[in-house]
């Protein structure tokens, strides 16, 4: 993969809030049968990309593919094993417990799981106001009341704010979660698929809710998701995952009119109907995604490809411009 | 008309918890005709799950089937006994569900899980037994069934694992396919797979599927007619074309169009305003009032009084809605 | 998922000041603890074996409370004539040297109950910090640890506590050092697994990600909801020590200075034919006492435990 970021030189003259270059995260295999053979997990192997202030940066792929590591990466949340992730100009990788600390101020995260990522013994209220204690940024009464307000932002009243989380419903939770990270006012927030565990007509609420804010506050969000409608929707930019790595990038309505990878068609080409008369016809990939820790030699589709040659098992193709913003990592686009 | 393969009439499932009395599904009439696709919609809570099991008498207490009839091919199931609950029930009606690997039992080989499908009733001895799990693996799209039908579930990806849990259903024979969300915890590519696979044996077997799902993509995917469900209820039927086209209640025209489209990117999505109803404390008259827009832009006061009942304003269409009754 | 760069970060004195409230920390009138402990209240209430079991532990530990008031008297000085049977005097009759069995069984609680709390307080304790650093810290620490644990499990504790008995004569001191240094492994093991389980949630790495330093992701989000099976364990090994106590006190091997049940026990083993009451009444203490805080222990278990809770219809 080549370190050139994913949203091209058009974007390059101006520093971007967040530029992560050659992100590799390789997990040591724990089974004992495979870790003799010194085999480690690639989960993400050579991702770069940029997101620029107030962007949405749209990260598709289906389960396996490496997004959430990447979002994990993007926090240090997990420690990549390669690479570089620079958020305000900073090395966040290299960042000390202080600078790291200070860092997460200005970059929060949103998890899929509503109530798996609030503790169940702490009012709603008092995890919106934690990171306020934790960061130092106001005294406890002031905390509890400016986390009051921020859930009030997000559609929440007081009297829910004193509530326990298995009290609330998801998408209840899903607007805590949110109000929690936008409680340290970041300046990037990594969206887990933040609507995946969500009823249809919660989702719609909780996108425009996501929406609204980028708008009042110039967020930017780094959004992980496997519904391409969704992300398609939301963003102004889209990169795809396959295998832990991207394979193409392009602006949203580029990417979803005119895709440039195969398996980005195969992806768009999988998604359900919107609408019957649209059903019947379509390209149903073989197979399934492949363990991450096969060693690979060749592009990490080549296996599924319908449109496979015989050097894309042989020779990975590079992440390449194919067109001004447009990048991707193909032999048929030579 | 021919007589319905399956139909309920006021089918009424409710679970008698501490809190009080959950009305999980309360009043449900559907048929089903042979070979047809009927998708059951709703949002989680909605009483589709409790229907679909109702269907095939797997209420465990505290739930209880209440009120109503489930005829299947003219037995009737509600209150029937165990032995001919067992007769339809796998032979006739099978059924698959979401979690395919949690459905499979982790100790036994998967030929074995079949052929323990192919026991009762088909009078196959063993041999004959394995030769058609490998044959009804194949069938399902599972490449080098010889070896597969001695794996254990764990060495099955998720896919696999439902084209195993299709393969079980398939051993009977079934009239009748109940697929509960079969493929809400795969990948999208995969559920492209086992959808289609889904619509290939529905035709070749002409066999009726009862689809559970929230995905109403799903739906139009590989649907007939449509049966959209709120708080216990049916609250449109229809043809799935309809159902896209030209939706009456105003909940259905909510679910339909609160899905991001690409056509507006980064605008606003419609929403629906608040949250489905906790099943305990549902409110007197229409279940959807406190949500629903168009009785705020109507001022209906019928709406908050008195529920309504299903009414066809065209044919082949069911709503039960104030705005059409 | 595997992390890596968890190992623990020494925690400086003004860290620790400026990071907020810790767990234990009461919080005033937090209403939805408030409301949380009123539902949970009905919850644990609805289980007979709870119940019984805490009535039984609050008898006991009332008993204890409440020695001087119950009996006055010390339980060694001579109430009447020997081996009186239970009378409107003596209730519970009196031993071969009339002594009081009433008194004795009385007096016994408070010893039963100082070796079972001090020996649960104690594992409690050792074992909560050590599965719970081994557990947080993982690698090289946690084998460290989990190492020293199974050494701590493969140490006889009767026979240790005979041992020590023998070498440093009869005592209570030395009884609840020698049972408390070994009934923490079980503690720390489910402290450990708790906090393996715990670590992982996505509450947890919220927390990180607001800038959170482990230690006290540990002690804000991690021990706290990692704490209930241990204190529902802390509450069998209050039996567990009752028992033993009373099994080295019958043996003779008990603290001669302190009256407990088995000690009286010892005492009646003579007499069983010719004054009944001296061993059942202290027996029967024992009985009670380890049955009612072994229920109250099953109870929390139960009550703690995610996979016996109670859930609603779904659809």
């Amino acid at each position: 993969m080549g370190s050139a970021p994913a949203n091209g030189p058009a974007a390059a003259a101006e520093p971007a809030l967040l530029e992560v270059t050659d992100l590799v995260k390789h997990y040591r295999i724990r089974s004992r049968q495979l870790a003799r053979s010194g085999l480690s997990l690639r989960a993400v192997d050579g991702v770069s990309f940029r997101v620029g202030a107030g962007e949405t940066l749209g990260l598709v792929g289906e389960s396996g593919g490496g997004k959430t590591t990447v979002g994990l990466s993007v926090l240090r949340l997990v420690q990549p094993s390669g690479g570089t992730v620079s958020f305000e100009g900073r090395d966040v990788l290299a960042a000390g417990r202080v600078e790291l600390k200070a860092l997460r101020q200005r970059m929060q995260i949103v998890f899929q799981d509503p109530i798996g990522a609030l503790d169940p013994r702490k009012s709603v209220g008092d995890s919106v106001a934690e990171g306020l204690r934790i960061q130092g940024l106001a005294p406890r009464a002031e905390a509890r009341r400016r986390a009051v307000e921020v859930l009030d932002r997000v559609g929440l009243t007081p009297a829910q704010a004193r509530s326990l989380p298995h009290e609330l419903s998801g998408g209840q939770l899903q607007r805590v979660g949110i109000a929690r990270a936008l409680v340290l006012d970041p300046r990037l927030v990594v969206c887990d698929e933040p609507v995946s565990a969500l009823d249809v007509s919660i989702q719609a609420q909780i996108i425009n809710l996501l929406l609204d804010l980028q708008d009042e506050r110039g967020l930017a969000y780094l959004f992980i998701a496997h519904d391409l409608a969704l992300v398609q929707h939301i963003s102004d930019r889209v990169a795809v995952m396959y295998l832990g790595r991207i394979v193409e990038s392009a602006p949203a309505g580029e990417l979803f009119g005119s895709p440039a990878h195969p398996y980005t068609r195969a992806l768009l080409s999988a998604v359900p109907a919107d609408h019957p008369s649209a059903a019947r016809q379509r390209m149903v990939l073989r197979g399934e995604i492949p363990s991450a820790s096969a060693p690979m030699t060749g592009c990490p589709f080549a296996p599924r490809c319908p449109d496979a040659m015989a050097k894309c098992s042989d020779e990975a193709p590079q992440f390449k411009e194919i067109s001004p913003g447009r990048w991707a990592a193909c032999f048929l686009n030579d | 008309m021919t007589e319905p393969l399956l139909s309920v009439e006021g089918l009424r499932t409710h679970f008698f918890v501490e809190a009080g009395v959950v009305k999980a599904v309360d009043g449900v009439s559907l048929e089903i005709r042979r070979g047809e696709v009927v998708g059951l919609v709703g949002e989680s809570g909605c009483g589709k799950t409790v229907t679909s099991l109702s269907i095939a008498g797997l209420i465990e207490p505290p739930g209880r089937i209440v009120d109503g009839s489930v005829r299947f091919d003219g037995t009737e199931l509600v209150g029937a006994p165990e032995r001919v609950l067992n007769s339809v029930r796998g032979p006739r009606i099978a059924m698959i569900f979401q979690q395919p690997r949690a459905s499979l039992d982790p100790v036994m080989s998967v030929g074995r899980q079949i052929s323990q499908a192919l026991r009762s009733g088909t009078g196959m001895d063993r041999p004959a037994r394995r030769r058609r799990a490998v044959e009804l693996l194949n069938r399902v799209g599972i490449s080098d069934p010889d070896r597969r039908v001695r794996e254990y579930p764990h060495q099955l990806s998720g896919g696999m694992a439902q084209r195993v849990m299709i393969a079980i259903a398939l051993a009977g024979e079934p009239d009748l396919l109940i697929a509960d969300e079969p493929t809400t915890a795969l990948d999208v590519t995969v559920q492209a797979q086992i959808l289609e696979l889904l619509r290939e044996l529905q035709a070749a077997n002409d066999m009726a599927v009862i689809l559970v799902t929230h995905d109403l993509g799903v739906v139009a995917e590989i649907a007939d007619r449509a049966a959209v469900m709120y708080a216990g209820r049916i609250v449109e039927e229809c043809s799935v074309s309809e159902l896209y086209d030209a939706p009456l209640h105003p909940y259905t025209v909510g679910l339909m169009e609160s899905r991001p489209a690409a056509s507006h990117s980064k605008s606003r999505l419609r929403v629906i305003p608040g949250s489905v109803p906790v099943p305990l404390d549902l409110p007197v008259g229409c279940s959807f009032a406190p949500r629903c827009e168009a009785r705020s832009a109507t001022n209906l006061t019928v709406c908050t009084e008195q529920a309504p009942q299903s009414v066809s304003p065209r044919d082949g269409h069911r709503v039960r809605c104030w705005l059409h009754g | 998922m595997a992390r890596e760069g968890r190992a623990a970060e020494p925690v400086t004195l003004r860290e620790r000041a400026a990071s907020g409230p810790g767990p234990g920390r009461p919080r005033g009138s937090d209403p939805a603890g408030a409301r949380a402990a009123r539902g949970s209240w009905r919850r644990f209430a609805s289980s007979p074996v709870a119940v019984v079991g805490l009535v039984l532990t609050v008898l006991f530990v009332l008993v204890a409370a409440l020695t001087s008031v119950i009996a006055p008297t010390d339980p060694f000085s001579f109430a009447g004539t020997p081996f009186e049977p239970p009378s409107a005097k003596h209730w519970l009759g009196t031993d071969d040297l009339g002594r009081d069995v009433g008194a004795g069984v009385v007096h016994g609680a408070r010893t039963s109950l100082f070796v079972g709390v001090a020996v649960a307080g104690a594992s409690l304790v050792i074992g909560t910090v050590v599965g719970g650093v081994a557990g947080f810290a993982g690698g090289k620490v946690d084998d460290l640890l989990m190492r020293l644990t199974e050494l701590s499990q493969v140490l006889p504790r009767f026979f240790l506590a005979l041992t020590v008995v023998a070498l440093f004569g009869p005592g209570l001191t030395n009884m609840v050092l020698v049972l408390a240094l070994t009934s923490w492994e079980l503690t720390a093991r489910v402290s450990r697994s708790g906090v393996l389980a715990v670590r992982e949630l996505e509450y947890v790495t919220a927390a990180e990600a607001l800038g959170s330093s482990p230690w006290r992701n540990l002690r804000t989000h991690v021990l706290p909801n990692t704490i209930a099976p241990v204190v529902a364990l802390a509450s069998l090994q209050v039996g567990g020590a009752i028992l033993i106590e009373a099994s080295l006190s019958f043996l003779g091997l008990g603290d001669p200075n302190v009256i407990s049940w088995g000690y009286m026990l010892n005492n009646a083993q003579s007499f069983v034919r010719r004054a009944w009451w001296m061993s059942v009444f202290p027996g029967l203490a024992i009985a009670v006492a380890v049955l009612g805080v072994n229920l109250l222990g099953d109870a929390l278990n139960d009550f703690w435990n995610p996979r016996s809770r109670s859930g609603g219809a779904s659809a």
